[in-house]
């Protein structure tokens, strides 16, 4: 059973985000690292990127396969996890949390209410 | 989808599964990696039941075998096997196959899962000069592959009359203790009465075997296996293929294809030029005169992980491309193969594209490990 996070807000590509202030904190779900196995490579953006929703911020690699990661919603990379790019692993074990990928600043804040909910989430990877 | 008779079972141990082909195959159980590593190591076991196997009978069996396959087999004794191809006239490869010389009249082909129906077809449609029977066996046989440094000595304390640590690399026996426990139950007898077939051969660099036994007990004997042979680690097709990247083996649909002939992946030693003939033959000889491709191996030197499809440059010149890449789980490192104009050969500064960027790599001879 994925673990689900109750306060988060999700997107259908399995990203988790955390509004914190003005600030937004994205990952992928439980569900995604364990559909991908153990992750072994990331590849993540530079800070200063200025994304549109749903454009490519970077990828996680596992053995098998290749994963492109993609912005739930608009704005501008304040900070990446510099953690899990020596430790992917990280990913695997901690996705909620010191697996966590970017920080951003979305473009408009009123996005992140669009994206579905602890429930929508689960509705979507039980369907 | 197609399932095996071990579906069940690995849906019981959680298995990943992945549409392989049109079959639904585990491709990891708990962990790719680690299941690499045991089979490097110690001893690991795929069900490689979505394999096909095909065979030929008849008085001009090995006739039929000589001018349909590249590499030679007149000096197989009975019970030996060789690696080669089924070229087309173009010398594009139908198949990468093993056949088995069961005796004069009989020859076992294993056949990979995406290409049973063309090689079946394309040895039909050129078997009419022959006194030659072709029987597709891939619906009575499951297959086994039992791989890694223990394999030997503990299949053979499974099998203890059948002196299965006796049986050579890349030759075939019977298992004669499974034939006595289950022959009376079998609903349905391969009709050449080799029920039950062991091999000292594989696709992971290891030393080990591949049983083929009738899908109707295929569940039966692998339980069997895995609970009487300690440490026996199940594993998925995830890993059978990082294994056998390490090793540099040639994966029909990456490395060789209808569209890729052998020479193109260096693979020559598999052709016998020196046979009178054989289907493919002036096709490859020009292939092997020209030589405009070569397959390389490469590692990297930046970060990342090639895959199929990336390609490869030097500096602004687009060289080739990766046939397959993978992150080594032995070599913690990213690893590929690749085919490239002839004419770069000897160029050592080369670049990968991945994504957005090129990444440096270093050539690297293969096996990788």
């Amino acid at each position: 059973m994925s673990k689900i996070i109750k306060d988060l807000k999700y997107s259908n590509d399995h990203e988790w985000v955390l509004l914190d202030g003005d600030t937004a904190l994205i990952g992928i779900t439980d569900h995604a690292q364990d559909s991908l196995g153990e992750i072994v490579f990331v590849e993540l953006p530079r800070v200063g990127d200025v994304l549109e929703k749903s454009s490519i911020f970077g990828a996680v690699e596992s053995t098998k396969s290749v994963s492109d990661l993609y912005m739930p919603v608009a704005g501008t990379v304040t900070e990446v996890n510099t953690l899990i790019e020596n430790q992917p692993e990280l990913i695997n074990s901690s996705p909620y949390s010191e697996g966590w990928m970017i920080k951003i600043s979305p473009t408009n804040i009123s996005d992140i209410e669009t994206l579905l909910s602890s429930e929508e989430y689960k509705n979507l990877i039980d369907g | 989808m197609k399932e095996t008779p071990l579906f069940e079972i690995h849906r019981k141990m959680n298995a990943k599964f992945v549409d392989f082909n049109g079959w639904n195959m585990p491709v990891w159980f708990k962990d790719l990696r680690q299941e690499h590593l045991h089979v490097r190591n110690s001893i690991g076991i795929f069900d490689v039941s979505h394999m096909g196997e095909i065979e030929l009978e008849g008085a001009d069996a090995e006739e039929f075998v000589n001018y349909t396959f590249t590499n030679t087999i007149s000096d197989l004794k009975n019970g030996q096997a060789r690696y080669g191809f089924f070229c087309n006239n173009e010398g594009g490869v139908i198949d990468d196959v093993i056949i088995y010389k069961l005796n004069n009249d009989r020859f076992f082909i294993c056949v990979n899962a995406g290409n049973i129906e063309n090689v079946f077809n394309w040895l039909s449609s050129n078997s009419a000069a022959y006194v030659v029977t072709i029987k597709n066996l891939t619906n009575f046989y499951g297959q086994l592959a039992i791989q890694g440094p223990k394999a030997v000595e503990e299949v053979a304390k499974l099998f203890p009359d059948s002196q299965i640590d006796r049986i050579k690399k890349y030759s075939i026996s019977r298992v004669n203790e499974l034939d006595s426990q289950f022959k009376s139950n079998l609903s349905h007898s391969c009709p050449n009465g080799d029920n039950f077939l062991i091999a000292r051969t594989g696709y992971t660099g290891e030393d080990g075997f591949e049983l083929f036994v009738p899908n109707e007990v295929l569940d039966e004997i692998y339980l069997k296996i895995i609970s009487e042979i300690e440490n026996i680690k199940p594993c998925g097709l995830g890993s059978r293929d990082t294994l056998r990247l390490e090793k540099g083996f040639p994966l029909h649909g990456k490395e060789i294809s209808e569209e890729l002939n052998p020479v193109v992946a260096n693979l020559e030693r598999f052709i016998d030029f020196s046979k009178i003939d054989f289907i493919g033959k002036a096709s490859l000889e020009s292939f092997a005169e020209s030589r405009d491709f070569t397959l390389i191996g490469f590692k990297m030197v930046e970060m990342g992980i090639p895959r199929s499809g990336h390609k490869i440059f030097s500096a602004n010149d687009e060289i080739g491309y990766v046939t397959s890449g993978t992150f080594s789980p032995s070599l913690n490192e990213g690893i590929g193969l690749g085919i490239i104009k002839k004419e770069f050969s000897e160029i050592e500064d080369i670049e990968v594209k991945i994504r957005n960027d090129k990444k440096k790599v270093k050539r690297a001879s293969f096996p990788f490990v």
